[in-house]
């Protein structure tokens, strides 16, 4: 007979790391179990940790995690499909509290699994979990790939967007193609001189136009780090197309070729999935809950993103730290039914993570007929000010123009960013990257 | 630029994780067309994962075949993809 846990947490990077620590601390016997050799090896970013980590009760333990760059600001660069992108605009953190880090998982998670292990959680490595052990309808314990089977009183789940351990024990569904985005990412080193002359010491960029069509439903970005970045680009998986055909339109542009390509190495190529919205939209009936009879899901398992930016990082270890003490609430009060871990439910709808839940569904607002739109708008803006050759308008051009909406922008942006920091904050909002 | 070995990303076998099976795949080539890696290929007009040393574990194949031709699961314990700048 294996070995009883109180809890078992699969999966030990932003959600299942904190969720042991958490539970630890609490002082339950916990087993974390890790697929990978070190934790967070398998893990593909794209993003930043947002400042909502910071701010988060519960999380302050996090300001001594190993962080890169503290990003301010975004810039808007729309371009055209061939890559010409004469227009950009920037928008800054005014009071210098907006965005975030950038972070390298590797390093974030390798560090974050440590506090588990301080905390007294048990962690095993190089351990494939493949089923959960059942009971009169009740999870129980886990199988791993060796036949090892492991008992406990919770399992939670945090073993990423697919989740075959939460859809094995029976609480959640395979999302549909529609709702999850393929994003292929690119790790580059470049000397600090160069991020702080590209304008990207403090800023990330976001390029918008008919380089990525509307029915990827993304964007090509980059997110500076200390002395390297981040280019990445997704597609939606309906669409059908991998999201490497944009990269490689992206870097045979001139957006790449003029700024970059003669100045950085090339260290990494990689790609994962991410679920693109919500896990807990009761009406879509996509997944039911995020708990059942002895088990918990948190992270991306779970939903636990801002459903417009895909940005999970704040929602997994605001998840898992909540999903922790669920478990220690519901053994200590000897009901881990799913009656019993309904808190849970109740824990995270107080959070500001809920909110970020319901925002509008990124396959919505781009691939969706306004987002065609908008970026269709973006390009011949573009196309237009290439034909017309001139880098800033003039008032006169203006009037040609859509009425000039968006060169506008370009021409009393810096004004309005110094006036109306409200501006920013909308913008953030609709980023994604603020409250 | 293209699919190569980088200091940053490497991979060793892990077993065949990606099983499709030929009673239910229709030959649609949706699996084909997702993948980053072009870890699957066709063989007599069905898919076939071949081409693991390319796979980054993605799924997307597995979310794309609607179907339910496709069954992924995780290579064995420490192996497969990893990165070191992820």
């Amino acid at each position: 007979m294996s070995e009883e846990y109180d809890v078992i947490v699969v999966g030990s990077a932003f959600a299942g790391a904190v969720a042991a620590k958490t539970a630890a601390e609490k002082g339950l016997k916990v087993l974390l179990l890790e697929r990978s050799t070190e934790p967070g090896e398998k893990i593909v970013s794209g993003g930043i940790l947002t400042h909502d980590a910071f701010s988060e009760p519960g999380l302050e333990f996090i300001k001594e995690a190993p962080l890169e760059r503290e990003l301010k600001g975004v810039k808007w660069i729309m371009c055209n499909e061939n890559g010409e992108a004469p227009l950009d605009l920037t928008f800054r953190s005014t009071d210098g509290s907006r965005v975030g880090y950038t972070i390298y998982c590797y390093d974030f998670c390798k560090w974050l699994t440590q506090l588990a292990v301080d905390a007294g959680a048990e962690f095993r490595n190089n351990t494939t979990v493949v089923d959960v052990i059942k009971k009169d309808g009740s999870v129980r314990g886990v199988v791993t790939e060796k036949g090892e089977k492991i008992n406990s009183k919770v399992v939670i789940a945090a073993d990423g967007g697919k989740s075959l351990i939460g859809i094995k024990a029976g609480v959640r569904r395979k999302l549909p193609p529609e709702n999850v985005e393929n994003c292929v990412v690119l790790d580059f080193t470049i000397p600090e001189r160069e991020i702080r002359r590209l304008g990207l010491s403090d800023t990330f960029e976001v390029y918008w136009g008919t380089l990525t069509p509307a029915d990827i439903g993304s964007y090509v970005w980059i997110f500076p780090y200390k002395e390297s970045f981040h280019l990445g680009v997704g597609a939606l998986v309906s669409s059908r197309k991998s999201p490497t055909i944009f990269m490689e339109r992206f870097l045979h542009s001139n957006l790449w070729k003029d700024r970059f390509e003669d100045i950085v190495k090339f260290r990494s190529w990689m790609w994962n999935t991410v679920p693109l919205w919500s896990a807990l939209d009761r009406e879509e009936k996509m997944l039911e809950e995020t708990y059942g009879n002895g088990v918990l899901i948190a992270g991306d398992a779970g939903g636990f993103l801002d459903s417009f930016t895909c940005a999970g990082f704040y929602g997994s270890m605001v998840s898992g730290m909540l999903a922790g003490e669920t478990a220690a609430e519901a053994i200590s009060k000897d009901d881990v039914s799913e009656q019993g871990l309904s808190i849970y439910e109740e824990k995270y709808k107080k959070r500001l993570i809920w909110r970020l839940m319901q925002r509008p569904w990124r396959r919505d607002v781009i691939a969706g007929i306004g987002g065609e739109k908008i970026i269709q708008l973006s390009s011949n803006i573009s196309n237009y000010v290439i034909r017309a050759g001139f880098d800033q308008p003039k008032p006169s051009d203006l009037m040609l123009l859509f009425g000039g909406f968006l060169p506008i922008l370009r021409y009393i942006g810096p004004f309005l960013n110094r006036k109306l920091p409200m501006l920013f904050n909308e913008l953030m909002l609709i980023m994604g990257v603020a409250k | 630029m293209s699919y190569k070995k980088l200091e940053g990303t490497t991979w060793t076998p892990g077993g065949e994780f990606i099983k499709i099976d030929p009673e239910i795949c229709t030959g649609c080539k949706d699996c084909v067309k997702v993948c980053p890696g072009g870890v699957i290929s066709m063989v007599n007009e069905k898919a076939k994962a071949t081409k693991y040393e390319n796979c980054c574990e993605c799924a997307s194949c597995w979310f794309v075949c609607t179907i339910g031709a496709i069954r992924f699961s995780w290579p064995k314990g420490g192996t497969g993809r990893k990165y070191r700048w992820g």
